[in-house]
């Protein structure tokens, strides 16, 4: 498990440099950085200054080499909009952004995995069709509008919930996680239903419902435990994703999470933020996806063997 | 001199008639600036409070970084600048008891009296000493426009004299939104962001990056020109979508939501609350460059202005609110000429034209907006070009790649713009039609003597008289489609009764 968790570790780092490398060459492949910082119209003496204030006048191996050193160092800059630290611009959206993925993720899981289990126990069945039908929604509807709609009903209509905002503490959040919770509830659902029917069919489920274990529990004990291991791996994948591509949800609800300021960074080309968010976020990802990865060991000692070469 | 009139009132509901006048000059030498300080006016009732949605987030409110209407909505309501245009587009003094130039190469200034900042610190001429460095400081958005100071002298505690390198007529609508007054104890690296501290009617309170900004009402306020403060408390959100502002409004989340879209306006006005329709110092235009096929034809130009049908758009998609233009001057700004005719939306007229100029078969051409515009106003203006042969395809741009490519021959020739504020064109002009503009690709030698006249002309008449000579030159040698002035939609609820939209769109929580 160790060697197994090093060698992740290893490909982690790799993982880390690529994506910074790649946007590094993205931000300054898409037009001058500068273009978002100054209003237009700026003299060119005026641009210059900013261009060598900023580092930008250097050649491009050099803002490279000197940008990777201070990433090391936890270093990126102040932001070139708000001034102020970038990585403390993002470490500060951090706490919400968690809360709001958080919150997505266990209301994701409280309802994708019971209407997952009820809709491959019976295959076909009434529960099958109304989990099948959430899943076939939760899919198709756009979060922009669901968001909306989730808006008019509860907080214009109802007035239970705040339209926008996190004054209003936790119940600021119900609304947005709901709205990012229903994409991956509905895949949790569709990709467990799948799962649980295939392992319905594997001789160790014959063998304990011969034994005269109860339906419940054949489902409990030896079921979910395999069926559990491709939503376990999309559940990783999309607590990362939710991280950092919350944007729509977050600008519906004026949330000031990280997908706003990444969004904001890249509109106004603010490279230190988006240099900082693309450092953490990416770290984060690969922190939740070592996890991930540790969890579906730890539940099927035979996942990882074939690329660790052995038993860790 | 003669003075500006009214830019225009707001309207109560959007059904009410525009009252639109027109301006012909500058006056600043405004009577009563002392009396000001001598009482202080009623403050807001206790324990109220004010919540206002913007669509963003300042930048910075250090004022010599801020260049939107959302950061100069906070900026301005913490800070005082010496001149300002008030809600009506005329140009007045706030902090200056009169401005004036005894010579084209001074501005003289005299000070009011009695006004403290929030810190204690007394307003004097070191405030102004201390703004104009913090505007030519190195961080500054607008070191070039007030290079053109080259001293200032602090005659007597309330008199200052900034020095010129040339004549500079169009300084006093530059200083309105940018030379705010800063405590003398600041300094050119001073952070502005994490404690500003100004003369204004609020006092800043806090900011939670992302979310909002808070201020309190000033315990000891001075009568301010600008208003009353409404609220004790006032705090800006930030909700980038206007179907969350109008639903935070409608919901009691936000007493006054800026930048409403013109198809919330129903819904606010059904839900019982006010919808405020104020005419701003704006324009609307499509650039098109002089110096590429076939736009370098006047004929073609001219063709562009008669094919688009700016009454239907203005009807359809903007409420029936703004005004068909005839150049790039905006009502109640200085230049703008009433007498002017407008192209009159004629699609025959412009086939004519284009044949004459031998394009009877129309052309293909590239029409770029930002992605932050509205794309149907933008598709019916191509929708226009299209009906008279021109093939026109559509690209939205990022906001930052859209600034970079004003000159960039390889960008598509036409550009859909808003330009705010207009109430001086100098800057307009300066960067988009003069042939040395840092974003022109316009070039008409006849016209550009008029225009490098009016830049330095002291006399406001002789100024507004050149500029109306331009304009009329412009709209008879286009250097854009010209479209429409600017509209700004506001929702707001009983809290907010008695606030007075202004004409420089800062959404400023101050009452009469």
């Amino acid at each position: 498990m160790v060697r197994f968790l090093l060698l992740r570790l290893v490909s982690a780092v790799a993982v880390l440099l690529g994506v910074v490398t790649f946007t590094f060459a993205l931000v300054h492949l898409g037009g001058d950085p500068l273009a978002g910082v100054l209003p237009p119209g700026r003299p060119p003496e005026e641009v210059a200054a900013a261009r060598h204030r900023f580092g930008l006048d250097d050649p491009l191996p050099i803002q490279y080499a000197r940008f990777l050193g201070r990433a090391a160092r936890g270093e990126f800059g102040d932001s070139w909009t708000s001034r102020e630290p970038a990585l403390a611009a993002v470490v500060n959206r951090l706490p919400a952004t968690l809360a709001l993925t958080g919150a997505a993720v266990a209301l994701a899981l409280l309802v994708g995995v019971p209407l997952g289990v009820l809709g491959g126990v019976r295959p076909g069945g009434a529960r099958d069709g109304v989990a099948r039908g959430f899943a076939l929604l939760g899919q198709a509807v756009p979060s922009f509008a669901l968001g909306t709609a989730l808006i008019l009903v509860f907080a214009v209509r109802l007035e239970w919930l705040p339209a926008s905002g996190t004054e209003a503490g936790a119940r600021s959040v119900v609304l947005p996680a709901l709205t990012l919770a229903a994409y991956p509830a509905a895949t949790i659902a569709r990709l467990l239903r799948v799962s649980v029917i295939e392992v319905l069919a594997l001789d160790h489920v014959r063998t304990a419902r011969g034994k005269g274990l109860a339906e419940a529990a054949v489902v409990r004990g030896h079921v979910l435990r395999h069926a559990a291991l491709p939503t376990l791996a999309f559940v990783g994948v999309q607590f990362g994703f939710l991280l950092g591509g919350a944007v729509v949800v977050e600008s519906v609800f004026a949330y000031p999470g990280l997908g706003r300021l990444a969004l904001e960074a890249t509109e106004t080309r603010d490279l230190p933020a988006i240099q900082a968010f693309v450092v953490v976020l990416a770290a984060l990802i690969v922190g939740v996806n070592l996890a991930t990865d540790a969890l579906a060991r730890w539940l099927d000692p035979r996942v990882g063997i074939a690329s660790t070469g052995g038993r860790g | 001199m003669t003075d500006l009139q009214p830019l225009g009132s707001p309207r109560a509901t959007r059904r009410a008639v525009l009252g639109a006048a027109v301006g012909s000059g500058l006056s600043l030498a405004l009577s009563g600036g002392r009396a000001w300080t001598r009482q202080a006016p009623p403050g807001p009732a206790p324990g109220s409070a004010l919540t206002i949605d913007l669509p963003a987030e300042p930048r910075s409110l250090d004022p010599a970084v801020a260049y939107d209407p959302n950061s100069w909505s906070i900026v301005h309501a913490v800070y005082d600048p010496l001149v300002e245009y008030g809600a009506d587009g005329t140009l007045r003094n706030v902090l200056a008891e009169s401005l004036t130039s005894p010579d084209p190469l001074t501005w003289e200034v005299r000070l009011r009296q009695g006004v403290t900042f929030h810190n204690g610190e007394p307003f004097d001429a070191r405030s102004v000493t201390a703004a104009v460095a913090r505007v030519q400081g190195p961080e500054s958005q607008v070191g070039d426009i007030f290079g053109a100071i080259t001293a200032v002298e602090e005659v007597e505690p309330f008199l200052v004299r900034l020095r010129l390198s040339a004549p500079a007529p169009w300084l006093p609508a530059q200083m309105a939104p940018w030379l705010v007054m800063l405590p003398p104890s600041v300094g050119p690296a001073s952070d502005l962001d994490a404690a500003p501290v100004g003369t204004g009617p609020y006092v800043f309170d806090g900011w939670e990056r992302g979310s909002a900004i808070a201020l309190t009402a000033n315990p000891t306020p001075w009568s301010s020109p600008k208003g009353r403060a409404l609220a004790e408390r006032v705090r800006y959100r930030f909700v980038p979508e206007a179907a969350t502002r109008v639903a935070d409004l409608t919901s009691g989340g936000a007493n006054l939501v800026s930048a409403v879209a013109v198809d919330q306006l129903a819904a606010i006005e059904a839900a019982g609350k006010r919808v405020t329709a104020m005419p701003i110092a704006g324009t609307a235009f499509v650039r098109v460059p002089t110096d590429v096929a076939p736009f370098d034809d006047v004929r073609v130009r001219q063709a562009l202005n008669h094919a688009v049908d700016v009454e239907g758009i203005i009807a359809a998609l903007l409420d029936g609110q703004g005004q068909r233009l005839a150049n790039l001057f905006v009502p109640g700004g200085l230049g703008f000429d009433p007498g002017l005719a407008p192209y009159a939306h004629d699609p025959d007229r412009a086939r004519a034209l284009l044949a004459e100029a031998g394009h009877e078969d129309g052309f293909e051409t590239t029409l770029a907006y930002a992605a932050n515009q509205r794309e149907d106003l933008v598709a019916a203006v191509a929708g226009g070009l299209r009906e008279v042969g021109i093939d026109v395809t559509l690209e939205a741009v990022e906001l930052a790649r859209f600034n970079d490519q004003w000159r960039d021959p390889e960008a598509a020739p036409l550009r859909f713009v808003t330009w705010r504020p207009v109430f001086d064109p100098f800057t307009l002009l300066n960067l988009v039609v003069s042939d040395q503009g840092f974003l022109s690709r316009h070039a008409n030698p006849t016209a550009q003597p008029v225009l490098e006249a009016a830049a330095i002309e002291a006399d406001p008449a002789t100024r507004d008289a050149r500029y109306r000579e331009l304009g009329r030159m412009l709209r008879d040698e286009p250097a854009a489609i010209y479209l429409y002035s600017l509209t700004a939609w506001y929702g707001s609820d009983d809290a907010a009764a008695g606030w007075t939209p202004r004409a420089d769109e800062y959404v400023l929580p101050l009452g009469g």
